[in-house]
């Protein structure tokens, strides 16, 4: 077990290596300079100054080396568009703003969808079960952009219950959550019912209750403990997902989170803060991918790794 | 005193391809302390039954008509209805029935089942599982659950019983799962068993182990018996009371005399005659005359008598009218037309 940790962490280790050479050849591959935009107000001598105090003047290899010297040392170095702003401080910005939003659309998914899933299995054909799949069925293919704007003009402009963008009062959250958590709602329910009918109709039940156990131990015990492997199955990347920032709900509310800093990197083209966050979102990735393979074993014994 | 009465009892499964009737109209009375055997072919309804009596019942699975008494008190009562649709109303009647033995399951009556490898839940230990019933039911401490479950395991016959309760079903082999939960079901002392062949998963030693330490029970705590199987030698060295059931229905009952010495049925001659028997000198199994042919379709039974397709002694009355229970005597009846007076003197006239 711990053995298989550690080789998950070398392997994790290996993969962001690779991931962060891609991401800086691609990058790099690129036409264009970071200060193209700026370049006709500016001297030719300030532009070569400019370069050569971010490197930008040596060779490629050169700065590939220097890149993956610093990084070892956990240093992305300094963004490009913010002078003076390292990229990990930059990211450590955004990153309070978005894990408050992803985690709060993951207590909201998880217990929304769950409750839904279990209840509906309970009573199939019932007008709950009805409503999950309609809601499955809709949040599955409504963009979260056009949930968004709704949530906007119905409750922000017109009932103003809370404030249209930013995130500053706890009202803030209502929207950009519940704009974040339909989609994943929808996919809960329905995983969570699946799996619910299907352990509700095991042998195993059969004897639960032949035990004498009451009707909630039965369900809430024997039978969702069994249902509950596909749904970490699924939480696991939903989490990465939450936590790399939605470009669409941060950009539309004006959350100042690391999903819209990654959309003005790229339109900025400021590479060291671009590079940087997409080796952070490696790390969100495989990181949580280990923990959701620990939390399997913690369920479920059979799992064995080796 | 009776313990269990179960009176016309009729169940069905409704399924895709139509109503499956796998118990039609079964009455039986359990004396307290007696161990009876319930006997027949796989696919007579025999689990079916009993699981119709502990509200066990598949999602599918309603029971239509019948009355339950369990030590005097009436549990269920379904009277006969116009017809056997109303699945509304039988669902609410088949909820209530269940709620109803959530108090008696595991306590008072135990159950165990035929198929050891997909009973134990998967995913919890074999102690868990052993103590949940302990502990709703005596209230007892991890501690004291832990000694009596590895008490429970050594009289069951296995071995390293206190490394076992921290295991997981899938690293115990399927004779020992079975075990587990014949322990299991045994643990809360239950005044009556119900064990759905019991031992088809074991071999004869363990087999002859488990059924001793049920009689022993039976003696020690005055539990009654109710002992699926479809193993006559079983039951000859255990019952005291026999049913033999087919296609749904019994179609004889009584003491073991009346059914080894008696029988009066021509089923019970075909499953008396295919006992498997064990050859002294060859070392080798060997099955007398089995009985041609199958059990009848139990989504479109027979008009007539159940086992009319296959009897040999069929007669054209067998097949458009259903014979009637004849009583015999005090313990033994039949479900012949055979066992009918009129009919055998008109035989003998012609
Ligand atoms: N959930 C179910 N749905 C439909 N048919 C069922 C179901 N469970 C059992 N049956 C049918 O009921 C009949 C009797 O089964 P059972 O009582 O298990 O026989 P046995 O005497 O071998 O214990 C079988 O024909 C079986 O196919
Ligand atoms: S009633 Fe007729 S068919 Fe049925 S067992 Fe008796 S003789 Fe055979
Ligand atoms: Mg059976």
């Amino acid at each position: 077990m711990v053995k298989y940790v550690l080789k998950r962490i070398v392997m994790g280790m290996l993969a962001i290596f690779i991931l962060a050479s891609v991401a800086f050849f691609m990058i790099h591959a690129v036409p264009g300079g970071p200060f193209d935009a700026d370049s006709t107000e500016m001297s030719e001598e300030a532009y070569r100054n400019l370069e050569a105090k971010y490197g930008i003047d040596q060779p490629l290899y050169k700065q590939y080396w220097m890149y993956m010297t610093n990084l070892l040392h956990g240093d992305f170095g300094e963004s490009l568009q913010y002078t003076g702003t390292s990229v990990a401080d930059l990211i450590g910005r955004g990153i309070g703003a978005t894990a408050r939003l992803a985690l709060c659309a993951l207590i909201f998914s998880v217990v929304v969808g769950l409750t839904l899933g279990i209840s509906a299995s309970l009573r199939p054909d019932s007008g709950l079960d009805r409503f999950c799949t309609a809601l499955s069925t809709i949040g599955v293919s409504l963009p979260n952009y056009v949930v968004a704007i709704i949530l906007m003009f119905v409750f922000a402009l017109k009932l103003k219950w809370v404030p249209v963008t930013g995130l500053d009062s706890y009202k803030c959250y209502f929207l950009p959550v519940i704009a974040l958590s339909l989609n994943p709602i929808a996919h809960l329910t329905k995983l969570t019912k699946t799996s619910m009918i299907d352990a509700l109709n095991q042998d195993y039940i059969v004897l639960a209750k032949a035990k004498g156990m009451k009707k909630f131990r039965v369900v809430c015990l024997h039978a969702l403990k069994n249902a509950l492997l596909p749904v970490v199955t699924y939480v696991g990347p939903l989490i990465s997902s939450l936590m790399i920032g939605s470009f669409v709900v941060e950009n539309m509310f004006t959350i100042p989170g690391i999903g819209k800093m990654l959309a003005t990197s790229i339109t900025m083209r400021d590479y060291t803060t671009l590079t940087g966050m997409v080796i952070f979102y490696g790390v969100t990735v495989i990181v949580i991918g280990i923990i959701v393979d620990l939390v399997y074993v913690l369920i479920d014994p059979r799992v064995k790794y080796d | 005193m009776h313990i269990l009465e179960v009176e016309h009892l009729r169940s069905f499964f409704t399924t895709d391809n139509g109503v499956v009737k796998p118990v039609r109209d079964v009455s039986f009375k359990l004396e307290s302390g007696e161990i009876l055997g319930i006997v027949g072919e796989s696919g007579s309804g025999k689990s079916v039954t009993m699981f119709s009596v502990m509200g066990l019942l598949a999602k599918n699975g309603y029971v239509g008509q019948g009355r339950v008494v369990f030590e005097g008190k009436e549990l269920l009562h379904i009277q006969p209805g116009e017809d056997w649709v109303d699945l509304r109303a039988l669902k609410e009647q088949k909820e209530e029935y269940e709620k109803k033995l959530e108090d008696i399951r595991g306590k008072d009556i135990g159950m165990i089942f035929q198929d050891p490898m997909t009973y134990l839940n998967p995913i919890l230990t074999i102690g868990f599982q052993m103590s949940e019933g302990l502990k709703r039911y005596f209230h007892l401490s991890n501690e004291e659950c832990r000694k009596r479950n590895i008490e429970m395991l050594e009289m069951v016959g296995i071995t390293n019983a206190e490394k076992r309760l921290s295991q997981y079903p899938f690293e115990l082999s399927g004779g020992m799962r079975q075990r587990v939960m014949i322990a299991m079901a045994l643990n809360a002392r239950p005044k009556l068993l119900i064990a759905d062949e019991p031992t088809t998963a074991l071999d004869v030693t363990i087999q002859a182990q488990i059924l001793e330490l049920m009689q022993e029970l039976k003696e020690k705590i005055g539990m009654s018996i109710i002992l699926i199987t479809h193993d006559l030698g079983v039951v000859a060295s255990m019952c005291t009371h026999v049913i033999i059931m087919y296609g749904g229905q019994i179609m004889e009952e009584g003491s073991d005399m009346d059914i080894f010495y008696h029988s009066r049925h021509p089923y019970t001659e075909g499953l008396l005659n295919s006992v498997t028997t064990y050859d002294e000198k060859t070392k080798a199994k060997r099955r007398l005359e089995p009985i041609e042919g199958s059990p009848p379709d139990l989504r479109k039974p027979p008009i007539g008598c159940a086992f009319v397709d296959r009897c040999k002694y069929a007669m054209k009355l067998c097949k458009e009218h259903e014979p009637p229970v004849m009583q015999l005597s005090d313990t033994h009846s039949c479900k012949c037309w055979l066992c009918n007076p009129e009919v055998t003197a008109l035989k003998e006239g012609k």
